[in-house]
Parts: structure tokens; sequence; C-alpha cells
């Protein structure tokens, strides 16, 4: 594939910005919590919960096929 | 200044039954029902609304029954939907400009090449549905074409190789979703939740690809399968499935081939051990039992070390590779053993040699596992 069809791809196929809208928003509330809540009581709550939900973000997008592959 | 909020004893002891709730969610193979759907595009619809962005319309948010239609319904819409609004662009990329009926013909044979690629001979149901779905975003197809350049194939293709452009996981990304849901639900922190709310409530259901003109919604999976860390696995069948009858396999979180499981009777030492990837090597190995392994393989003991996480120092003749050294250690904290592969020409003798070789130890120095600790 040309660079030039990889560039049209990436432009095509891109990031829209209601996806970069739902990361501002996460990021937002994200802050808005740190904001009201002690950075211990904050960072008590994360690691804790990060224990507990043991391994859950294995189920992330590695273990999804990609079906566009051009082979 | 107001005063910040500490962690009562009542919300801690809330945080299992929180974790554990999100997990179940993170778990949900449950089939969405038409209801559970027409919620979850009023919810894509209330995202774009949040983003003070226009929605599409709600026809043009469609539903299809896994991630990788998904993937191939939003890469292939993405890319006609782009050679559509950017006609000036055709001739630059393919000679001329693209008529209609060309498009059309482009997204078939997109659609057949990915359907390929991921179902094989088996895809007609598949093929179907995806079409169903892309009629659904872009309208009702035109009149084929006979010809089409390849290339405007090949730039569809590539649009949905791209597919983690749109993505966003859902159900399967529960973790951040269960950390900022804890301070609305459970703490109730005063705060504005109304863009974050459409968030979380697609926080529960399949995967979505967005775009600025229209969104595909993706079915939870059908099954899967985990150890008790939560890691995908099953030792008898795929660990995940989902509904367009993909499935992968898994050993306690390592990805392996479906045959390793499948046809687990006729799984050999030696493809298992010329294998590439230690991860995957050590799961093979897990999965067949060492005694068997070095059985087969009529591994011959150099030396073997007093402490186990030392390990023993093996020979063994591969297929094709005769006098291969393989390190056999138990691993202390899972309890699991597997084998590294040894150059044969470091000279090492020992177990312990073997060891350092793996740990680049220098000075002379003796790896311990309590180094590595």
């Amino acid at each position: 594939m040309t660079e030039r069809m990889e560039v049209n791809i990436q432009e095509a196929a891109h990031f829209p910005e209601t996806w970069k809208e739902e990361v501002r928003a996460r990021n937002r509330l994200g802050s808005q919590i740190e904001d009201l809540v002690g950075n211990i009581s904050s960072r008590e709550v994360q690691e804790e919960l990060k224990e507990l939900l043991v391994n859950i973000r294995a189920y992330d997008s590695d273990h999804i096929p990609n079906p566009g592959t051009t082979r | 200044m107001t005063e910040k909020y500490t962690l009562t004893p009542e919300h801690r002891a809330q945080l299992k039954p929180w974790a554990d709730k999100w997990i179940a969610n993170a778990f949900n193979t449950t089939k969405m029902d038409a209801a559970e759907v027409l919620q979850s595009k009023e919810h894509v619809i209330q995202l774009y609304k949040a983003a003070n962005l226009k929605p599409p319309s709600i026809e043009r948010v469609t539903f299809v029954s896994s991630t990788m239609i998904g993937a191939i319904v939003w890469g292939i819409s993405s890319g006609v939907t782009w050679l559509r609004n950017k006609p000036e662009r055709h001739k630059e990329l393919f000679g001329a400009e693209l008529s209609k009926d060309e498009m059309q013909h482009a997204k078939v044979l997109a659609v057949e090449h990915c359907c390929k690629i991921m179902f094989g001979e088996e895809r007609l149901l598949q093929v179907n549905e995806a079409h169903l779905a892309l009629s659904e975003v872009l309208g009702v197809p035109e009149a084929e074409s006979k010809e089409v350049h390849k290339d405007v194939v090949k730039f569809l293709v590539g649009c949905v190789s791209r597919w983690s452009a749109g993505y966003n996981a859902g159900k399967d990304w529960s973790g951040w979703p269960a950390f900022l849901s804890f301070f609305r639900h459970v703490v109730k922190l005063p705060l504005d939740y109304e863009a974050w709310a459409p968030y979380e409530e697609l926080s529960k259901v399949g995967p979505r690809f967005m775009h600025e003109e229209f969104v595909v919604l993706c079915d939870r999976q059908a099954e899967i399968h985990t150890d008790p860390e939560n890691l995908p696995h099953n030792e008898f069948g795929a660990a995940i499935v989902w509904r367009c009858g993909t499935k992968a396999y898994y050993w306690h979180g390592t990805s392996i081939p479906a045959d390793w499981i499948e046809k687990k009777s006729e799984l050999k030492a030696a493809t298992i051990l010329q294998d590439e990837n230690m991860e995957r090597r050590r799961a093979g190995c897990e999965l067949v039992g060492w005694p068997a392994i070095l059985q087969e393989l009529k591994a011959v003991s150099l030396n073997k070390h007093e402490d186990p996480e030392i390990g023993e120092l093996v020979k063994v003749d591969l297929p094709d590779s005769p006098n291969e050294l393989f390190l056999r250690v138990l691993e202390g904290h899972s309890g699991r053993e597997f084998a590294y592969s040894i150059p044969r020409d470091l000279g090492i003798e020992t177990a312990q040699q073997a060891q350092n070789w793996v740990w680049s130890m220098s000075d002379g120095q003796d790896y311990a596992p309590a180094v590595r600790a």
C-alpha cells in the first residue's frame, strides 16, 4: 500500500469527535472527583478497586481478531 | 475552602460489592434484546448531545451481533462515507472519479474479503449481516458495476484495519467506570453527571464504533470463560465466543492456537517447544503437562539444582534440532512450571548457569529467586 493511500485511510477511518469528547468527559469527571476527594482517599479507592477488580482490564482490544488484514 | 471527602468505613465496606458488580458486568454474556438495543441507541444519541455535536439519526445507529462484524461495518462505512464526501480525491488515489455503482461493487468485495479472513468458507450469514447493517448506515445499495479498481477495495479494507480508531469496548472496559461511578452512586459526590451518564449506561452493554455520521453497536460476547484470576481461560474449548461464531482460545490469559485445545490429544511436544513465543510455550507445556512433554521427548537431565526455582537443565532432541537445551523451572509465586530455551553455544552445563544467563547476571553473581524479588 502506498504512503498516499495510508494517509487517506487514516483520514477516512479516524478518531471521531464523539470519541474524543467521551475521553474529555471522562477526564473532566475524574478531575472534578479529585477536586472534591482528599488525595489519600482517592488513591485508596483507586488502589483498592484496582485490586478487587482482578484482571478485568485484560479484556481489551488485544483479544479481538482484526478482520481488516490484506493477507 | 470546602472540606474534602474522606473515605468512610461505610463506603469502604461497599468497595468489594461494587467491584463484584462491575466484574459481573464485564463478564455479562446476556444477549441484548430489542428493548436494550433501543435504549442503547438512545444513550448513544445522548453522547453526541452531551458533547454538543450533531447526533446521527437513530436509523443510522445500527446493531450487529459481534465486535468483528462491527469492525467490518464501521471500517467500510467510514471509507465509503469519505469517498462520497471527497470525490476530488478519487483521481489522485484511483486514477479517475468513482461512480456510485463502482463504490457499491468495491463495498461488496471488501465485505467478502474481510468476512473470508474472519469466518473462512462458511461465511454466508456474516456476509448477509454485514450488508444489512451497511445498508442501514449508508442507505439502500445502488446497482453493482462489473469491474472496480482493486485499490478501491484495498482502501476500504485498510479502513477496516483501523477499526480501533472508532472503538469503545463498552462493558469490556469496566475498570474506569467502576471507579468513577463509585463516587456517583456510593459516595454521592455533588457533581453534574449529565455528560457522564450515557457513557456509564453504555459501559453495561456491548462495544460500539462511533463516527460523525453513524454508529455501530455490537452485542455482548456469547461466552466468556475465566480462571479464578479473571483471566480468559478454558481447558475444554474456546475461552471467548462471539455471536458471529468467532472463537478465541486462552490458557490463563495467554492466547493459544485453537488446535492446542480442540485437538489436544494430537498435540505434540515438539510443536509447543518450537513455538516462537515464550508465553505460548509455557501455556502449551502446562496444557499438556511437563511430565508428558519430557517423556515424549525423552529428555535427559543434565543438572538438577536443589532449589526447584533454579530448576533443572535438560537436553532434548527436537524433530529438526537435536541436543536442544531447556531449563525447567518452578515459578515460586504461582506454583506453575515453565521452560526456557537455552542457547547451546554458551557452554552452559548447570541449571544455575542457565538461570544466570536468563537473568543476565554479571560479575560472577549467581541468580537467586530473592534477587529477582
